[in-house]
């Protein structure tokens, strides 16, 4: 069954990339710019995974974290945090949070999918 | 800056306010100085970006946005190296829009050496309309930071910043996450001296990179892309075989796809069966013009699946185009059974062009679909391709609870033309629709003949008013009145003034002992359509019986009747109505005397000249003009 991933970023760029990398390899994409727009797009369908900037604009990724954490429903859902601050204080924010990985861009698309695929 | 209105005493209450427990007054208070634009207030408001409400922190936001200025967007860029992501993001907002008038403190953060305050402030000016910020994003392209050479090519491709097309065009050689925003940015740029160096990278590059360039070329749309993306297309799969194709639909025209290779071709047609599901009406409309192209038949479901699932007349126009132009019958077939009416109706149509024994049976099987959208089409097309051994099942429908399908059954049995079919038709003349009765009595006509003859005759007898109507105008229609003239007679006093108006339209083309007679009664029947319809059909024809009844109409209450019948005099130039014609000079009706006049004129008496001179007086200039062309004419010097 297709693998359905919600990645949310602000930059169009990042986005269109990142969903580039997971539509060739086969995976359901749905988008979002940011943690607010996110949280809208989870209440609407179910995903298998979160892959989330920091630096967002309405709610920032780390909000998103512990938004989704909060959710009984959620607390399983994997979330990766793939951020550009590589600073051990964004780390240990974002997987104090819940997150179940935090990487630093840039990655190769092949590590990344690796890393997702290693969470479900 | 601070709009007219506000105090230096409420000026400070506001700010004070701005430090309240409660946060309903805090917002407010951010509001209130906002909107009065109040300058002195802006340190308060950046604290309170702070705020642990969100809503506090919104207004303080939305009130620096409203104040605005250079101070404002100094006091925020210090908070782009804050810890805390939320403030730093509503401090990166804000600076995208205040950023124009403090551009020199944007630049300067390209050259700190935190690397995280360089991608804002490169990410921010994407968004600055300054001098410089041009060049500044293009030197950032050389960072050694990545993230920022990333955020540098997305800002350069926000501003559509031509200038930075060669510095893009170099990045296409970097890390691939710095190619990725190089591509994207030149897209997004448009400018085609990007076509050459992205067409350059495209055989050579990653799988990924290759689709980013193929989404890149469609977006420019140069037909010079097209060998490019053709020769890509040989080793693409999956989603870059989606991308390629979609990019040659926009650069080309659907024919580029006409002289590939078999295996390519079997690629490029399920690439396009995926199209058909894309959003974009443009991508559906150009996938469908590929797959008539590529004449597929395995494409032939997906489409129908499409039909079914649109509205737009011009794609479903396409659609049936591009169905018919593939030209496969056999899954159209099943497809005329389908619940969905669309796809159902789709097919039917296709079918009915693409015509044939298979089309035949199946437009007959889908006369008893459940929808009559699906029925009516099916008739039509029926009726068009002249299958007569559909004739049962046609017949079977003309009690069909649709009128638009008893409509389009007795169309159809018209146009096929079979004498048996005139006896079923002869229900729909009382059917309770006009356009229904109207529909059968042009069909009967369409099949003519003695079945036809046979039908309206009986028809006379019918007690329903309506058959009785359309049979006696079926009869006049075929010709056939001589043989029923004294029948006919009988019903000028039908008591359905329907039944009447067609036996005098009838009767003006017979001719017959009691005939004239008759007609001349009927200039008195009480219902003035029927007057109206008699004068009208006399005044095409020439008999000396007519001129009489014409005189006489010209005494009809209804003086538009009368209007005909002066028309018809003078087209009949009848010198015995010139008296008559005479005394309407003087009529109250302006119409009427004005065509009197004209009527004169035409008839060429010179009896008329004297009374017409009395209307040059007239302070009407129609009418003395009327008058001196009618003398003009009288005299013999107008036609």
């Amino acid at each position: 069954m297709t693998k359905r991933i919600l990645l949310v970023d602000d930059s169009p760029t990042i986005l269109n990339l990142l969903s580039l990398v997971f539509r060739e390899q086969g995976y359901e994409v749905v988008q979002a710019h940011d943690g607010q727009e996110a949280l809208q797009k989870l209440a609407g369908q179910a995903v298998d995974i979160i892959v989330t900037d920091v630096n967002m604009p309405r709610m920032d990724g780390f909000a998103l974290i512990s938004a989704v954490r909060a959710n009984p429903g959620l607390t399983r859902l994997p979330i990766i945090v793939l951020s550009t601050e590589s600073d051990p204080l964004d780390r240990e924010a974002g997987l104090t949070r819940g997150a179940d990985l935090y990487l630093t861009k840039p990655l190769g698309p092949a590590e990344l999918v690796a890393h997702v695929r290693s969470l479900i | 800056m601070s709009k007219p209105g506000l105090t230096q005493e409420r000026a400070e209450a506001l700010v004070a306010a701005l430090a309240s427990p409660s946060p309903r007054e805090r917002e407010e208070a951010a509001r209130e100085l906002g909107f009065r634009g109040f300058g002195g207030a802006v340190p308060a408001l950046v604290d309170l970006l702070d705020d642990r409400e969100r809503q506090v922190s919104e207004a303080a936001a939305q009130a620096l946005a409203d104040i605005g200025g250079r101070e404002v967007a100094a006091r925020l860029v210090p908070l782009l190296g804050v810890e805390k992501p939320g403030l730093r993001n509503l401090a990166m907002n804000l600076l995208r829009g205040l950023g124009r008038d403090a551009p020199d403190l944007l630049l300067a953060l390209l050259d700190e050496s935190d690397r995280d305050l360089r991608i804002f402030a490169a990410d921010i000016l994407g968004e600055v309309e300054a001098q410089g910020v041009g060049r500044a994003l293009v030197r950032a392209l050389s960072d050694p930071d990545p993230n920022l050479r990333v955020a540098a090519a997305s800002s350069l491709g926000r501003r559509h910043d031509l200038a930075g097309v060669p510095a893009l065009v170099k990045a296409l050689d970097d890390d691939e996450w710095v190619r990725f925003a190089a591509v994207e940015a030149l897209a997004q740029i448009g400018d085609h001296a990007a076509l050459k160096p992205l067409l350059e990278a495209l055989p050579n590059s990653s799988p990924l990179m290759q689709a980013a360039i193929s989404e890149a070329l469609g977006r420019l749309a140069d037909p010079r892309a097209v060998p490019y993306l053709r020769q890509a297309l040989s080793q693409a799969q999956g989603h870059l075989l989606n991308l390629l194709v979609g990019a040659l639909l926009r650069a080309g025209e659907p024919g580029v796809f006409l002289d590939l290779a078999p295996d390519i071709r079997e690629k490029v047609g399920l690439a396009l069966v995926d199209a058909l599901a894309d959003p974009s009406e443009e991508i559906k409309t150009n996938a469908l013009e590929g797959l008539s192209v590529l004449g597929d038949a395995g494409a032939v479901y997906a489409i129908l699946d499409l039909a079914g699932k649109v509205d737009s007349p011009e794609l479903i126009g396409l659609i049936e185009q591009t169905l018919a132009a593939i030209g496969a019958s056999p899954p159209l077939v099943g497809a005329v059974r389908d619940p969905n009416p669309k796809v159902a109706r789709t097919a039917a149509t296709v079918l009915g062009r693409l015509g044939g024994p298979l089309a035949e049976q199946a437009l007959t099987d889908a006369l008893a679909h459940p929808s009559p959208e699906v029925r009516l089409q099916a008739a039509l097309r029926l009726g068009r391709m002249g299958f007569s051994s559909c004739l049962p099942a046609l017949q079977g429908l003309l009690e069909d609870p649709e009128p638009r399908v008893r409509i389009e059954v007795a169309r159809a049995l018209g146009r096929l033309g079979q004498p048996e079919a005139a006896a079923a038709l002869e229900k729909l003349l009382d059917d309770p629709q006009e356009m229904v009765r109207g529909q059968a009595q042009r069909a009967l006509l369409d099949i003519g003949g003695p079945q036809a003859a046979e039908v309206f005759t009986r028809g006379l007898d019918s007690p329903s008013p309506r058959r009785r109507e359309k049979c006696v105008a079926g009869l006049s229609s075929l010709g056939q009145v001589q043989a029923v003239t004294s029948r006919l007679l009988g019903f000028l006093d039908d008591p359905e003034p329907g039944v009447r108006r067609a036996v005098v339209q009838a009767l003006a083309e017979a001719e017959g002992p009691g005939v004239w007679g008759g007609l001349g009664s009927a200039l008195s029947d009480p219902d003035p359509q029927v007057r109206l319809a008699l004068v009208i059909a006399l005044s095409g024809r020439e008999h000396p019986g007519v001129t009489m009844l014409m005189v006489r109409a010209l005494d009809d209450a209804d003086p538009w009747i009368s209007y005909q019948a002066v028309e018809a005099l003078g087209r009949l130039r009848a010198a015995e109505a010139v008296p008559r014609l005479v005394g309407l000079l003087q009529t109250v009706s302006q119409p009427l005397r004005l065509r009197a006049a004209q009527a004169l004129g035409e008839i060429g008496d010179s009896r008329a000249n004297e009374d017409l001179m009395t209307l040059l007086a007239d302070p009407d200039p129609q009418l003395r003009a009327a008058a001196t062309l009618a003398m003009q004419r009288i005299a013999g010097g107008w036609g």
